[in-house]
């Protein structure tokens, strides 16, 4: 590189910044090696920095910096919503509430859509049953389990059949059927009675007031009728319908009636 | 006034404030080179805080703010300028020969206001890369970013601008020489 090829690179060398930048490394190079290019060099570079610094002795006026601060709160203060940083959570927030609003309207229509009806309640019941349920009180005492059944606001004045005074109590429940409380109470047979020690023993009887199911049996005669694996017999007395379920045959039920 | 550092922590942790403070004196030098006005170079350093504040989100690297921040100053000058016409493109090699090297003991005796009036005597084609390659810390790709033009082209108005430089340097030097009295640095 001779010394004109070297100065017409040179002429665009700033010092410190372009130190490291590698279009001038050669040039830079030949200026350790060409006494001429390198008077040439000094004179640049004291000339570069002359000129900068006066450039940068321009002074700035006085209060722009608290200008551009005023006026950039005033619009941070009218114009919020053009802040991306300060929409996206409105705007995520707004997309819950909806989401939670539409979930909450979707559950609402879902629920009003369902059946509500006898035969529903039945198959409810049965496969309440016939599941899995805890017991909110074990006990073997009617007055007890009544007792409980009243304060958690079931139907506790019950009349039970003369087969089911023969059952050993175990416990009972509360639930509810669109807003009506539902008194379930769990029955064990005495497995010495029965031919077979291995046979499910369980027997369930569910009360609800008649209001809860216009159009539940009307008399005091049980209809049967089967669902979830198990036989149901359900009667009118008073003013509560009742529903009496276990497994096996139509006789093992007729005989609790 | 200190480099950009290199954090790339997302940008909606740069405070404003410390943005403002740490750039607006150089924009503002940058605006009145370009400008020759106080008032519009106010207004352009404003204007480029205030289009930050609407679209600053954009920028992802924080590397990129200086350049971003004098990009956008320098448009907000064109379109204040107005101006319509497309700037040709000069090629290096048609300047390599041109050697401007304004004398160091001449520039000595340059004041901020002088040099502010030589750069309102060039053509803003050369005056927005010479301000850039004197004022601040931007490297050659950086200034060739903030003018969008290639780095040859930046290189090669320099040299013409330097050259226009040194010439308003030198004539100017001869009047000053040739009368008794000093110019005094004008109003701009």
């Amino acid at each position: 590189m001779n010394t004109e090829k070297a100065k017409a690179i040179l002429q665009h060398y700033r010092p410190p910044i372009d130190a490291e930048d590698p279009r001038f490394s050669e040039a830079l190079e030949q200026v350790q090696r060409d006494p001429e290019l390198a008077q040439w060099f000094t004179e640049h570079c004291a000339s570069y920095e002359a000129v900068r610094r006066a450039l940068r002795q321009t002074p700035v006026p006085a209060g722009l910096y608290e200008r551009i601060l005023k006026a950039q709160a005033r619009r941070r203060s009218v114009r919020w919503w053009t802040q991306p940083a300060l929409v996206a959570p409105v705007v995520a927030a707004a997309v819950i509430v909806l989401t939670v609003i539409g979930s909450a309207l979707y559950w609402h229509r879902s629920a009003m859509m369902q059946p509500r009806d006898f035969a529903a309640y039945l198959q409810t019941l049965t496969r309440v049953a016939a599941g899995r349920y805890k017991m909110a009180i074990a006990t073997a005492d009617h007055d007890v389990l009544r007792h409980h059944l009243a304060a958690a606001h079931g139907p506790a004045d019950y009349s039970l059949t003369p087969g089911l005074r023969t059952l050993s109590l175990e416990g009972g429940l509360v639930l509810e059927w669109f807003g009506h409380k539902v008194s379930m109470l769990c029955f064990t047979q005495d497995a010495k009675q029965d031919k077979d020690a291995n046979e499910d023993h369980d027997v369930w009887l569910f009360v609800v007031s008649r209001d809860a199911l216009p159009d539940a049996p009307a008399s005091d005669a049980p209809q049967f009728a089967q669902a979830h694996g198990l036989i149901a017999a359900s009667w009118t007395r008073g003013d509560k319908v009742y529903l009496l379920a276990t497994r096996g045959a139509q006789a093992e039920l007729e005989r609790l009636l | 006034m200190a480099r950009t550092n290199g954090n790339q922590r997302g940008l909606s942790a740069v405070d404003f404030e410390s943005l403002v403070q740490r750039y607006y004196i150089g924009l503002y030098q940058f605006a009145l080179s370009l400008s020759h006005s106080q008032a519009d170079a106010c207004d352009l350093t404003q204007q480029t805080f205030y289009v930050w504040a609407r679209k600053g989100y954009q920028v992802r690297d924080l590397t990129k703010v200086k350049t971003w921040l004098f990009t956008t100053l320098y448009r907000e000058f064109l379109k204040m300028q107005r101006r319509q016409q497309r700037f040709p493109h000069v090629a290096l090699s048609e300047v390599d020969s041109e050697l401007p090297t304004v004398p160091a003991h001449v520039v000595e005796r340059l004041d901020w206001s002088t040099l502010v009036q030589y750069f309102a005597q060039i053509e803003e084609l050369y005056r927005a890369p010479l301000v850039l390659f004197y004022l601040e810390d931007h490297s050659y790709a950086e200034i060739a970013e903030i003018l969008a033009v290639p780095i040859g082209t930046v290189m090669s108005r320099l040299s013409r601008g330097r050259q226009k430089l040194q010439a308003l340097v030198v004539t100017t030097r001869s009047q000053d020489v040739a009368s008794p009295i000093r110019r005094q640095a004008r109003e701009y």
